[in-house]
């Protein structure tokens, strides 16, 4: 018995007496040269990567194509560089096709506008703010087009710009067009520092964005005074004058209306001007629209005191006018009383016989 | 250094590296994803993968090209593979050694003393190769390296994604995974019984191993028959080959436990035959051996008697996309785990049962579980796929774009809607999801507008206003009428426009203005409120079978809309469309 | 250690030495044969997608590009057509420009009716066994002919002699049957839309050689290398009569020919196709041999002394791109052998 014994170890059998030989250690060395090779193969081959992470990485999520090749030349290099900001992704381009993917529901807008292509890309501010940009570029058919989805999605609080024409601006966003591209430069808060790059932005934008041969301003026609212009100044809400492309008030059939808001006293009202291509067809459409206004419920009323030719009609408290003079379709639509229908209708009026002159 | 350290770095390094590259098999380019890690590299070193697909399939597939290697080494030097490289057999050693450590060296030798039933690998390996040769691959079952990823992907990765975001951002799961986890601890825990359990028994590798190394000029034997017996090498043995009697050369598995302990250094690892004498293996029976083949060659076809990779497959058996027709699939795949590690939404699942035993753990796909659907873009599962069973696609040809238009996209099935199911088709709810989220474009999922009667819906007209009827008669509703699928239908007048709902409150309905009403409703008239319905239709001749629909489809059980098989690209059999 | 001890140390020695050298031999064996193995599998591209169950749309390019410098049309004068035959296609490059060692060769030849070589109404089989024979010297793993006839095979084939021409050349006669039918629609056809085609014929084939004779045709106006392909239709073809010009510019489109042989020496100027009389043959003398089909009918029109006019479906051919219609184009190579 062992009084005082050592600690228990585990038996691990006699030691080694035999030193290592050379010729051991000589493998014992190969085989480690064999490891490190091993070790550098996969080190080295992990740089390049395997075809399905370099899709991953390139494709990114379904229907975003590329900005690459012919199809999207014209638009991607707009956003190539821009000062004060640098990228934080890759420009896309959209096609009709694939621009539910980008912006869903609100495809329809631009579809129905004649929408050609969008690029989109995020920035961020190089000064190494945390903040992100994203700049939508939306090539559209035609200036009318632009400034149809321009003003259709107005929002209401927005503050005039004096970038351009047709520029406005939000808490966080800037929205304009040039020619007949619609741009819209998102930023994902209102702090003043973030605020302050939208302009420059925005004129860095422009310059990129040459005016394309035979384009004119939104509103123009060559040698034509433009819709807006046949919009009275006077209480006019500013910013107001919007185009619909397609099926203005709901009327299938009836395009290319522009309409602005105006508040005579205590009522509102919404003046409407459209230009048919001949007289012929701006009759008809005044008979559409007044058919259609009757099918719904409208009725005629007396228009003594309303310009000559001008229907009113009037339904539980609002009050329609619908005129034509030439190739022109104006009118007043939705107007809260009769006094202030009668009025626009005639503000309207005087302004499309100045015009027409 | 002694040659036992360096082959426990050895063993160290590659199991290391094994668990690295298992980890890594996630689609990425951050240092811990998938980059350009040679992710089949320790699969691709194997033989029995590369001799049993040249069996099954006539080829040797490139990249198992690199087990030259091992085969070379082996053919050389003996089982340097099992002794240095094979985690599994690192994995083995390592629970043996652990629990053998506090034994008496007694028992340690009894422990390793040579048993009969080491010759069951051989036979199995035989068995193995026979049904190879019928066209059925089953070698990834029993051999180690797919068996190991298989079940360290399965079971081990996905425990450890779940512990960190970084790794993988939802938490993965994997069908019948006690299964395969059960496998794994039953061979680890087998070590504590008789050490390296597997390696001695059941591995077809070593048995190959051992038949290999037949001619090596150098093997482990004893220098002199002058040593005293006094089984300290034995003690140490991994391989159980008696190296102080007559060594089984084919069973060694240079551990150099032997070589390292001798007290007298009478072990060496020379051109001269064991002084105790040395037999290249076990003694196999030739009747063993035979019934091995036979029954391997039996095994094949008879598993294919039941059809299923004809006429009676099992259209719940979808496939990776990529995948080959099941016969040539079943002769490639060695059941890995590679592709469902590395399938980014996670619903690629080994098979139990959907592909019959033959198909066991084969990947199959589930898209009720995981993330989405299979990407559109995507295509990870055939590029990590050592054999090719799974053929590496480009996404080009995946979607049919390109040299491939022509072709046309991978299909893995068609979805067909379960109109017994659909919401909008039978239980009078609004919705298209499966339609919002078919990413082909044109979709393959279109909708009917039909408008239907809502259940209690029916009132009578008490009083009419240019936008609002106040209505009696009606039940309970508690649909949301104001959200712009009701509309008010007059039952009577069917001529009549149908009109939106804007608003319910009371008994009041509100109504949109436009379109109107030619004539008002009288009152006492009977007016129903319909719920618009846009029905999901599926086009199967743009449908490819992703499965977005039936990942997203709300009828979260048996889904209402469901791929199956039919117009899977890569069989001839199924076409629903020409 | 005495002499004894040392004998037997050296004995050991050489035992171990000899024991070495044979596992070495043996191990280097075991390796070499495994690394050969490997080699002779060795597969770098992957499983094809097999049979994805779409149907077929066309049975294959068969064409070879033109060698740098030679000639893609031969026009001989002469009358030994084996003589003709070697010469044309000497002309054109030599047979090795068109046929590689291993090919498979694919010989389509007119046996629609069985009727003797004499009447010319089919491939003449000596001119079918002096093309076998020169594709097998120049290597081909394999020669295979076919047709589909208009009535049964069998006696087609032994009556026109392709049968024995075949057996005593070596080449392989496939005689249609059910299972070698598959469907195919032709791109932009109008009328091969899920048709039956012999596809099965073409299984492992590499090389494709169209060889037939000038003959009238009383409903297309001409029966040439073209009207030849009809012979791969199946099922009711007999359809295609009402728009034969439109079938023949759709057959063009079907498969490449690597080379087509225009047997004009005896063309049948009247009552084609089946001819009947000996009086309905006219020696023209001359072979055709070229790669462009559509030049080919257009050099044998001339044999036939009729316009391109006359043919509507020669220019329908050349406006779908299967060849050239004006074959002055291709700047053929003529020789006279003597007439």
């Amino acid at each position: 018995m062992n009084v005082g014994s050592k600690p228990f170890r585990p038996r691990r059998g006699p030691k080694r007496i035999t030193p290592v030989g050379p010729a051991e250690r000589r493998a014992g060395y190969a085989v480690l040269c064999v490891l490190l090779a091993v070790l550098a193969y996969t080190l080295i081959k992990q740089t390049q990567f395997n075809p399905a992470v370099v899709a991953a990485l390139r494709e990114g999520p379904a229907g975003a194509k590329k900005a690459s090749g012919a199809t999207a030349s014209e638009l991607a290099p707009v956003l190539d560089a821009l000062p004060g900001v640098a990228p934080l992704s890759e420009v896309e381009s959209f096609d009709p096709d694939t621009l539910s993917d980008k912006i869903d529901g609100k495809a329809e807008l631009y579809l129905s506008s004649g929408f050609k292509e969008m690029v989109w890309r995020a920035f961020g501010p190089t000064g190494g703010d945390k903040a992100r940009f994203d700049i939508y570029v939306y090539d559209m058919a035609s200036p009318e087009s632009a400034f149809a989805v321009f003003s259709g999605q107005r929002r209401n609080g927005a503050t005039a710009s004096g970038l351009a024409e047709n520029a406005y601006s939000t808490g966080n966003a800037l929205f304009f067009t040039a020619g007949a591209r619609y741009l819209e430069i998102v930023a994902d808060s209102d702090e003043p520092a973030v605020k302050n790059l939208l302009e420059p932005l925005g004129t860095a934008l422009l310059a990129k964005l040459s005016p394309k041969p035979g384009e004119q301003a939104a509103n123009g026609q060559e040698g034509e005074p433009g819709p807006a212009s046949f919009f009275p100044a006077p209480d006019m809400i500013p910013g107001s004058l919007r185009l619909a492309m397609s099926d203005a008030f709901g009327l299938e059939g009836l395009s290319n209306v522009y309409t602005a808001d105006y508040k005579l006293g205590d009522a509102e009202a919404t003046g409407f001007v459209s230009i048919l291509p001949d007289e012929a067809q701006a009759q008809t459409w005044k008979q559409n629209f007044l058919k259609f206004l009757l099918d719904n419920g409208y009725s005629e009323t007396k228009a003594d005191d309303a310009p000559e030719g001008a229907v009113l009609l009037e339904s539980s408290g609002a009050f329609e006018a619908v005129l034509t003079r030439g190739r022109l379709l104006y009118g007043v639509h939705e107007a809260t009383s009769r006094q202030a229908a009668v009025a626009l209708a005639g503000a309207l009026d005087t302004q499309a016989r100045e015009k027409m002159r | 250094m002694p040659i036992v350290t360096v082959r426990r770095i050895s063993q160290g390094f590659f199991l290391v590296l094994f668990f690295w590259l298992c980890l890594a098999a996630t689609v990425g380019g951050q240092w811990w994803q998938m980059r350009g890690w040679p992710i089949n590299w320790i699969l691709g070193l194997d033989p029995l993968t590369a001799g049993a697909t040249m069996a099954s399939t006539g080829t040797l597939y490139a990249p198992l090209l690199w087990s030259v290697a091992a085969l070379v080494l082996t053919v050389v030097l003996g089982r340097i593979f099992c002794g240095f490289v094979c985690p599994l057999g690192a994995l083995n050693q390592a629970f043996g050694w652990a629990s053998q450590r506090y034994r008496k060296p007694a028992d340690k030798v009894l422990a390793n003393r040579p048993r009969p039933a080491r010759v069951v690998k051989y036979y199995l390996l035989i068995f193995l190769f026979a049904c190879a040769l019928t066209g059925t691959l089953l070698t990834g079952i029993f051999d180690p390296l797919p068996l190991l990823h298989r079940s360290i992907n399965l079971t081990l990765a996905p425990i450890l994604d779940s512990g960190s975001p970084v790794l993988s951002l939802k938490p993965r799961h994997y069908a019948s995974a006690w299964l395969l986890g059960g496998v794994l601890v039953s061979i680890l825990s087998l070590n504590l019984v008789i050490p390296r359990f597997f390696c001695r028994f059941v591995c077809p590798l070593g048995a190959l191993f051992g038949v290999l190394s037949r001619f090596t000029p150098w093997r482990i034997g004893k220098s002199t028959d002058l040593c005293g017996e006094c089984t300290v090498c034995e003690a140490q043995c991994e391989g159980a080959c008696s190296p102080s009697g007559r060594i089984v050369t084919g069973e060694c598995l240079m551990c150099c436990n032997c070589l390292h302990r001798c007290p007298h250094g009478r072990i060496g690892f020379t051109t001269a035959p064991s002084a105790g004498g040395e037999t290249p293996l076990p003694d196999l029976s030739r009747r063993g051996l035979v019934l091995g083949g036979a029954v391997g060659l039996f095994t094949g076809p008879v598993l294919r008697l039941g059809g299923l990779t004809g006429s009676n497959n099992n259209p719940n058996l979808i496939r990776p996309p990529g995948a080959l027709d099941e016969e040539r699939f079943l002769a490639r795949c060695i059941r890995c785990g590679q592709c469902m590690r590395a399938c980014p939404s996670n619903i690629i699942q080994p098979a139990l049962t959907e592909a019959g035993l033959e198909g066991l753990w084969t990947p199959t796909i589930n898209y009720r579980l995981g993330d989405s659907g299979c990407q559109v873009n995507c295509i990870a599962c055939g590029q990590v796929c050592p054999t090719a069973a799974i053929r590496p696609l480009t996404v080009d040809e995946k979607r049919g774009r390109g040299d491939f238009a022509a072709a046309g996209p991978i299909r893995q099935g068609s979805a067909l809607v379960d109109r017994s199911r659909c919401l909008p088709w039978v239980l009078d709810r609004p919705c298209i999801v499966c339609q919002e989220l078919c990413p082909v474009s044109p979709k393959a999922i279109y909708t009917v507008t039909t408008f239907e009667a809502i259940r209690d819906g029916r009132g009578r007209v008490m009083a009419a206003a240019d936008d609002s009827l106040e209505l009696a008669g009606l039940g309970p509703i508690i649909a949301p009428l104001a959200g712009g699928d009701y509309y008010l239908r007059r039952s009577a007048r069917p001529d009549e426009a149908l009109r939106r709902i804007s608003g319910f409150s009371g008994n009041k309905i509100g109504l949109v203005k436009a379109p109107g009403w030619n004539a008002p409703p009288e009152s006492g008239e009977i007016v129903d409120i319909v719920v618009r319905l846009q029905r999901p239709h599926v086009d199967a001749s743009r449908c490819i079978g992703c499965g977005m629909c039936e990942h997203e489809c709300p009828v979260s059980g048996l889904r209402a809309i469901r791929v199956t098989s039919e117009n899977e690209s890569r069989s001839r059999r199924g076409r629903l469309i020409l | 250690m005495n002499k004894f001890g040392e004998t037997q140390q050296r004995v050991e020695n050489a035992l171990t030495r000899r024991d070495f050298i044979k596992r070495a031999a043996g191990a280097s064996v075991l390796a070499l044969s495994a690394g050969a193995l490997y080699a002779g599998l060795y597969d770098g591209r992957g499983p094809s997608p097999g049979d994805t169950g779409k149907v077929l749309t066309g049975l294959g390019d068969f064409s070879v590009p033109a060698a740098s410098g030679a000639g893609r049309m031969a026009i001989v004068r002469g009358t030994d057509r084996a003589a003709m035959l070697d010469r044309a296609v000497a002309a054109l490059g030599g047979i090795e420009s068109f046929i590689a060692k291993g090919d498979r060769v694919l010989i389509k030849v007119n046996a629609a009716f069985a009727t003797p070589p004499s009447l010319g109404a089919t491939t003449n089989p000596e001119l079918f066994a002096a093309v076998a024979r020169m594709c097998l010297a120049a290597g081909a793993a394999q020669v295979l002919v076919t047709d589909n006839p208009i009535n049964n095979p069998e006696s087609c084939f032994a009556l026109t002699g392709i049968a024995e021409a075949a057996a005593s050349t070596g080449a392989r006669l496939i005689i249609p049957g059910e299972g070698m039918f598959s469907p195919l629609t032709l791109p932009g056809g109008k009328l091969l839309v899920e048709w039956p085609v012999m596809a099965g014929a073409f299984k492992g084939v590499t090389k494709l050689i169209a060889v037939a004779p000038v003959k009238d045709h009383a409903r297309a106006g001409a029966s040439m290398i073209l009207k030849n392909f009809y012979g791969l239709l199946g099922g009711r073809r007999n359809v295609f009569h009402q728009n034969i010009a439109g079938i023949i510019t759709e057959l063009s489109l079907l498969a490449k020919p690597t080379l087509c042989v225009l047997d004009g020496t005896r063309v049948m100027l009247t009552n084609g196709p089946t001819g009947g009389s000996l009086s309905d043959l006219k020696a023209a003398d001359t072979l055709i041999v070229s790669t462009d089909p559509v030049a080919a009918d257009a050099a044998g029109l001339e044999l036939l002394e009729r316009s391109l006019a006359d043919v509507p479906y020669i220019q329908m051919a050349d406006a779908a791109g299967a060849g050239h219609a004006d074959y002055k184009l291709l700047n053929p190579v003529r020789i006279n052998l003597g007439a």
